[in-house]
């Protein structure tokens, strides 16, 4: 490996590293879309789907709240 | 190196697309019952903004669930975490009040407000991202 390559990776290895982190966010959601699409599929109106939605948001957001609440105080 | 760079480069950009290309395709086939009332436009207005609407809450749900996932790991400490947890409450509260807005049947503004919600929530994620990818390499 050249100079120049080992250079070119040390640049690239954060933007990489976030571009995966950032893609395994949107890997987190997509089993949630592919959640309620085949509810929709299988006759679930747009707005029982939503009000799932809304639901499931809050849930989220209280067990990711448990999760900081048990980290502890620098 | 360009061509390394060029490689590295367009498997990132490939790997997004094939996402971004899930997240284009409505959540519901069905349009919103509210939105049977009207046609052309004023249909498509009313059923994109139920739909950026949902998306952003289920961006949110994912942000929460990767929050909950990576907290214990360690690379945050608990006032990074808690910021990032506020600062997704805040989309939530957003998009909740965009969803106002929507069952008022302000359906243009609706729509407005879910895609400023939701340029923040790409934001947000952006950040959270590069922070977990910063605290790994620490």
């Amino acid at each position: 490996m050249t100079a120049a390559v080992a250079v070119a990776l040390v640049e690239l290895a954060p933007v990489i590293e976030a571009s995966i982190e950032a893609y395994k966010i949107l890997q987190d959601a997509k089993p949630i879309l592919d959640t309620y699409r085949a509810q929709a599929a299988q006759g679930a109106t747009f707005e029982q789907i939503a009000t799932s939605i809304r639901a499931l948001t809050v849930t989220a957001e209280t067990d990711a709240q448990a999760a900081v609440d048990k980290l502890p105080a620098a | 190196v360009r061509t390394l760079s060029a490689a590295i480069l367009a498997a990132v950009v490939l790997s997004g697309c094939g996402l971004f290309q899930a997240y284009q395709a409505p959540v519901s086939t069905k349009a919103p019952v509210v939105c049977e009332a009207f046609t052309g436009d004023a249909a498509s207005v009313c059923a994109q903004a139920g739909d950026i609407l949902v998306k952003g809450y289920i961006t949110v749900a994912a942000i929460d669930q990767d929050i909950k996932k990576t907290a214990p790991t360690g690379i945050w400490t608990k006032a990074q975490a808690q910021d990032y947890l506020d600062q997704a409450k805040e989309a939530r509260k957003k998009l909740d009040a965009a969803w106002d807005v929507y069952a008022t049947g302000n359906y243009q503004a609706a729509l407005d407000q879910a895609n400023v919600t939701d340029t923040l929530i790409t934001a947000l994620e952006k950040k959270i991202a590069a922070d977990a990818a910063k605290g790994k390499t620490q």
